[in-house]
């Protein structure tokens, strides 16, 4: 699993094609064929990493909207774009 | 017989579906359908999305497909699952799109599309029989051409029942082109053979009134191969 911080900002592949369909963000890795569906909170937290990159900010701004422990909420974002940045659908900056 | 929307109304780009129809276009296009039971969507696919299917087709490569219920039993070529016809589901089953296409047609129960990428080689005695598809929820037809360069024959032909009397043809030549056209117990419709030495490439689906995810087979979450 890629090691991702808070520090992190990500962006979206060029390699990736995004659409959300009934509300679920689905990605679509060209290069690889791979797709990746995401559930509502999944996608929302992939409308943030398109807004803010930097991943502290996606953290702050899940902590604001859903009514779940911060560390919980930070782990769990944590975790999907690492996934997201093995699959090459994202790709992980400074 | 004239293909009504000639200029370009509505794109699917990698990054957006783009709409540029005015109040006014949809009028229209929403006329021609009801009149023509068809209209030309120009330029549908983006070019780069074009060139991008364009290739991607052949690295997916078809395997055969005889059609038994035809008395002639053709062959024609169909694409194996991968990265040309997943691209095309995504990019179909936008929201945007799928509204625009309620509202160029007035189906208003249109909620996902899914199809095929089929190739049809010519000379390989495909004669189709008129048909109406008429099953499986379907209320409409889009085929967008992915033929690399124009083909001869294939037309797409329309008759009404009871006379039988074709009230629309029209051979989609143009990569890129799509046509979308209507279903109904009184239409039947079928393509002719291709000619000459170009094969029909076209990518061809229903519109249907089942939601998006069982009908393209994507999954709610996690990952996974393509369809």
């Amino acid at each position: 699993m890629t090691e991702v911080s808070l520090q992190t900002t990500v962006r979206a592949s060029d390699d990736v094609v995004v659409r959300e369909l009934d509300g679920e963000a689905v990605l679509l890795n060209l290069e690889s064929g791979m797709y990746f569906g995401l559930d509502p909170v999944g996608t929302r937290v992939w409308q943030l990493i398109d807004q803010h990159h930097r991943l502290s900010a996606v953290v702050s701004a899940m902590c604001e909207e859903f009514d779940a422990p911060p560390e919980t909420i930070e782990r769990d974002v944590l975790r999907l774009v690492s996934e997201l940045v093995e699959k090459r659908i994202v790709v992980a900056g400074p | 017989m004239v293909p009504a929307s000639p200029v370009t109304i509505v794109r699917l780009g990698f990054r957006q579906t783009w709409i540029g129809a005015s109040a006014a276009d949809l009028e229209r296009t929403r006329a021609c359908f009801d009149r023509d039971h068809a209209v030309v969507l120009r330029e549908l696919l983006e070019p780069d999305v074009l060139a991008f299917a364009l290739r991607q087709v052949e690295l997916d490569g078809f395997e055969e497909r005889v059609h038994d219920q035809l008395v002639s039993r053709p062959v024609d070529l169909r694409l194996r699952p991968g990265v040309a016809s997943a691209v095309l589901m995504l990019l179909t089953n936008d929201a945007p799109f799928l509204d625009f296409v309620r509202r160029a047609t007035g189906l208003h129960d249109v909620r996902s599309f899914r199809g095929v990428i089929h190739r049809r080689l010519p000379n390989a005695g495909h004669d189709d029989a008129w048909h109406n598809d008429l099953v499986d929820r379907r209320l409409a037809v889009l085929s967008i051409n992915l033929s690399p360069e124009p083909y001869e024959g294939g037309v797409l032909q329309i008759r009404e029942l009871p006379a039988g009397r074709i009230v629309y043809e029209f051979a989609n030549t143009q990569p890129g082109d799509a046509v979308l056209f209507a279903l109904g117990d009184r239409l039947q419709h079928r393509v002719t053979p291709p000619e000459g030495r170009v094969s029909r490439t076209v990518c061809a689906g229903w519109f249907r009134s089942e939601p998006v995810r069982p009908s393209v087979g994507l999954p709610t979450r996690g990952h996974t191969r393509l369809l």
